[in-house]
């Protein structure tokens, strides 16, 4: 075996259940009990991810594309342990930083400087390693004469900045990440593209969902398209951007 | 010794640096901008007590030993009971964005909600152990006892907290069940009143109440007027154990459900 696998899919399954009017209070479902109704609205069953098996190693970069709603963001939520399968297995060997949402946890009252530390640790890093590299965040963030002062005095743009430097400057083997490259202003977005880029030459394991075939180009030797919930492809970046934008165009 | 996996897993020991950075933003936010501080919180329930002593002890005349103390000590560990779960209650509804963008565990935040209400309480204890001296002029040997019990308390909390949390995502109008709740078990546990002012035909209420001998065993640790026997000292406990594990069982096999349903 050349390269270990990092994360496996055997026939992975993710179906959720949706209710239209769920009663949402205890006093309605008292009354309904009463009523001698138990279950109240009507129980609608959607399958996101039909049977999904797929392998990837490690210090590979992978980009996976497909249409709104076919399971895309589902699939990097199951990588990263937020959702568990309705069925099949995920095995995943290393640890993982999800760049699903920048700045997820940011707190406004807080400084630029707490809340690189109060990221990391929700992105699930320990003391040192935050305070290894929180230079580098700041230095990269370009915030640094911003950095003491609550977030809420931020624009989004600089929000977004310091999101991603945080994840990006943190060492998880393997980085997941949604959409998030169009942020911030075109010289920022480029320096995002770039720092994938080191992040993938120095070894880390990268999955991508992108709508935007040139990022997909730009780097992913690989690529997965999804359609409504299975993998219809899953092979080298060219062809499955023409997969992809034949299943964009046509009308459903 | 290594502490077994599951007990690890229910009280988050290995994301000490998230609750420390979760625990410290709060408190942060709470008392940040405000000269009295974390005062102000304990101000509340201290107000409460002394109204609480003026109306039953100055005006009405209850017979009781150490009034003072008795109210100051009940009042000072319901409130915290009661301030921890009102804050729990829409604890999850409100991490929605992290909890469905990150993977952490949900009963992480109910830690951090009990870390942040225990500082409180901490401090409101040395309130009372000053109004205990300043009352009585000495201190108790039951007071050795006060470790046990507050820590019966924070456990108890810790369970109710992670119930009411998970109830609330399904059961937007939770709230107001609740604060009925905890205003029938308000008057169903002697803080105002004694144990022995119970009649005997109601008693049974007090077994029935996680709260029925922990708040008079809190009592005592100030007051020296003991007035649980041995058993009663150690139902808290037993409170403790069957709360968790019902509490634990809801972490382990609903959290996805309550993720997803968030």
């Amino acid at each position: 075996m050349s390269s270990q696998v990092v994360i496996r899919f055997t026939d992975v399954s993710k179906s959720f259940t949706f209710w239209s009017d769920r009663r949402q209070s205890l006093k309605t479902w008292l009354v309904d009990l009463m009523r001698g109704r138990f279950r109240s609205g009507t129980k609608r069953k959607i399958e996101v991810l039909k049977g999904i098996s797929f392998e990837i190693s490690e210090r590979e970069f992978v980009a996976i594309m497909g249409v709104n709603g076919t399971g895309k963001s589902t699939t990097l939520k199951l990588i990263s342990g937020i959702y568990e399968p309705t069925s099949g297995q995920i095995e995943i060997n290393g640890k993982i930083a999800p760049l699903i949402e920048l700045g997820a946890g940011f707190d406004a009252e807080l400084s630029g400087y707490e809340n690189i530390l109060l990221n990391a640790a929700v992105l699930g890093f320990s003391r040192s390693e935050a305070l290894s590299c929180i230079d580098k965040i700041i230095e990269f963030s370009e915030l640094t004469n911003l950095i003491d002062m609550p977030i809420k005095n931020y624009s989004s743009g600089m929000l977004v900045r310091l999101g991603f430097s945080i994840a990006a400057h943190l060492s998880a083997p393997i980085l997941l990440i949604d959409e998030v490259l169009a942020v911030g202003d075109v010289g920022f977005s480029q320096k995002c593209i770039l720092k994938v880029e080191e992040l993938y030459r120095a070894g880390r394991t990268i999955v991508l969902v992108s709508h935007s075939p040139e990022s997909v180009l730009q780097f992913a030797k690989r690529t997965i398209v999804l359609s409504a919930g299975t993998k219809v492809f899953d092979g080298p970046t060219p062809e499955g951007v023409a997969i992809y934008q034949k299943l964009a165009t046509e009308p459903v | 010794m290594q502490i077994p996996a599951f007990l690890a897993h229910y009280f988050c020991t290995n994301k000490k640096f998230l609750i420390y950075n979760m625990v410290s933003r709060n408190l942060k936010i709470k008392y940040r901008r405000s000269y009295l501080g974390i005062f102000w919180t304990v101000l509340a329930p201290i107000s409460t007590a002394f109204i609480y002593f003026l109306v039953f002890q100055v005006i009405m005349k209850v017979k009781q030993e150490h009034y003072l103390v008795v109210v100051f000590s009940g009042i000072l560990a319901w409130n915290f009971f009661v301030q921890c779960l009102s804050e729990s209650v829409s604890l999850y509804v409100d991490s929605t964005s992290l909890l469905t963008k990150v993977p952490i565990p949900i009963h992480l935040f109910n830690l951090v909600n009990l870390m942040v209400n225990s500082v409180t309480f901490i401090v409101s204890i040395f309130v009372v152990l000053g109004v205990t001296l300043i009352s009585m002029g000495t201190l108790s040997k039951q007071l050795l006892l006060l470790p046990y019990f507050m820590m019966c308390l924070g456990l108890i909390n810790y369970a109710f907290s992670i119930l009411f949390s998970s109830l609330f995502v399904f059961f937007r109008d939770l709230r107001q069940v609740i604060a009925i709740f905890l205003q029938l078990m308000f008057y169903g546990t002697p803080i105002l009143y004694s144990k022995s002012m119970v009649p005997d035909q109601w008693r049974w209420i007090l077994n029935l109440n996680p709260m029925g001998h922990l708040i008079p065993g809190i009592k005592a640790c100030f007051t020296g007027v003991v007035e649980n026997t041995f058993a009663e000292n150690l139902s808290p406990l037993l409170w403790v154990i069957a709360l968790n594990v019902f509490a634990f069982s809801i972490v382990k096999s609903a959290r996805n459900h309550i993720v997803e349903n968030l």
